[in-house]
């Protein structure tokens, strides 16, 4: 009894080991790479971000000219929210709030890529359900003049 | 019973040879992709706290980053001191991409890394057994790919509980906003359209959509029972891949870190190719075995 119940333990170490220190270090490190626990889309609230650019002329400019994408833009938002201890979702961020996480969001993404144009406005593009039916609230979230 | 264990082996290093040359090439592809995109570092988490990565990816780190990454993709395909060499790209590997997470893109690449770390684990505890370190250097891997999905559908217990897949009504708002990030990328208008197609057809088909994401939600929670077997393992991978297919074509994401290793090390395609071609062929898939012993 006391063999056969060694040999399962040793089967399950080797089959499932692995993945077992994985979740452990999911516990002990939280949200750390390389551990996650993978929450994307673990809930449907009600709303959901997009962010966009626009010039002086109110014209929209394609992230890629920055070398970026609207996704990462989007992970931006939360990440910088985070840093700010702001907490955000479900349009509950004020005017204040949300100029202050443009920004700094406006910091990061200039850090890194060369400015093409003189005058930036970011945008905030948000969806939510309301009598069954989709609208959507864009709000000008900060401007960026290059000096 | 040597005949036997020769014949394993050969199969398993052809199957470890068609995994691992994809993987390296991938991984360096997206490694050398993040240490162009000239991150400072803005936001530090998880390593970046301790130790100044922005240091590493530019100037002379960057330099250092390049030749130690090319030095050891080297070494992982030669299979040269695999010990260290698989725990020096998991140490860059969390470097490199806990940069790219400390400039506010948090990608989840998590198990990119942790594959090797899995491989390390495999030299050191099997390495004395050639059989066992051969086998387990795969099933590890696999292990290190599952467990993602297992945890992303305890997530979605812990975070909605069983009512998730009746919840997903409101994933249209989800498929808005990632068809909205494709369009203010590129400025595609052809995106706007797909996105209002596709939130229409599944606001009318509820039904629909309440079985796929059930059906995904099961495919996830059950993952960790592909790690008990390499063939079921394949066959759980190809039903991962049409689900990743699903998210692609229905919400326009394609999660790379995920899939990609997944198909990779569960499928590994290229070795099912060659093993499909030598059945076709009815060539014994390992002449060369029986002969040289």
């Amino acid at each position: 009894m006391g063999n056969r119940y060694k040999k399962f333990l040793e089967w399950g170490i080797s089959t499932f080991g692995v993945a077992l220190l994985y979740i452990i270090g999911v516990l002990l490190f939280n949200e750390t790479h390389p551990f996650s626990r993978f929450p994307m889309y673990s809930n449907f609230p009600n709303w959901s971000y997009s962010f966009y650019l626009t010039d002086e002329a109110n014209e929209i400019i394609p992230f890629s000219s920055l070398e970026t994408t609207g996704s990462s833009v989007g992970h931006l938002y939360g990440s910088v929210s985070d840093e700010l201890n702001i907490p955000y979702g479900s349009f509950r961020e004020s005017e204040e709030e949300l100029q202050q996480i443009g920004d700094r969001m406006m910091f990061v993404l200039l850090e890194s890529n060369e400015l093409k144009y003189k005058y930036i406005n970011l945008y905030r593009k948000g969806f939510y359900y309301q009598n069954d039916s989709i609208h959507d609230l864009t709000v000008l979230m900060t401007s960026y003049e290059r000096h | 019973m040597n005949v036997i264990k020769n014949i394993r082996i050969r199969g398993l290093d052809k199957e470890w040879i068609f995994l691992k040359i994809p993987l390296i090439c991938f991984w360096f592809g997206i490694f050398r992709h993040i240490l162009s995109k000239n991150y400072k570092v803005p936001i530090p988490s998880g390593i970046c706290k301790i130790v100044n990565c922005a240091n590493l990816i530019e100037g002379h780190g960057l330099f250092f980053m390049i030749v130690a990454s090319s030095l050891l993709c080297i070494m992982y395909l030669l299979d040269f001191k695999m010990k260290w060499t698989t725990l020096g790209l998991f140490s860059l590997s969390v470097i490199v991409f806990t940069s790219e997470d400390s400039s506010g893109i948090l990608n989840r690449s998590g198990t990119f890394s942790f594959i090797f770390l899995a491989q390390s684990f495999a030299y050191w505890i099997n390495g004395s057994n050639l059989l066992k370190l051969k086998y387990s250097r795969i099933q590890y891997s696999i292990q290190a790919v599952v467990v993602g999905y297992f945890l992303s559908g305890c997530s979605k217990l812990l975070d909605s509980g069983l009512s998730w897949p009746s919840d997903g009504s409101r994933i249209t708002l989800q498929v808005l906003k990632s068809f909205y990030y494709h369009y203010y990328t590129t400025l595609d208008s052809t995106e706007l359209v797909k996105a209002y197609e596709i939130v229409q057809f599944l606001t009318e088909s509820q039904n629909i959509l309440v079985v796929l994401l059930a059906g995904s939600l099961t495919l996830e929670l059950f993952a960790l029972t592909a790690a008990v077997n390499k063939s079921y393992a394949r066959f759980y991978g190809i039903a991962l891949l049409l689900m990743h297919i699903g998210i692609y074509y229905f919400m326009d994401i394609l999660i790379v870190s995920f899939a990609v290793p997944m198909v990779f090390v569960m499928i590994n395609p290229f070795y099912l190719a060659v093993f499909l071609y030598d059945k076709m062929l009815k060539k014994p898939t390992f002449p060369h075995t029986l002969k040289s012993m």
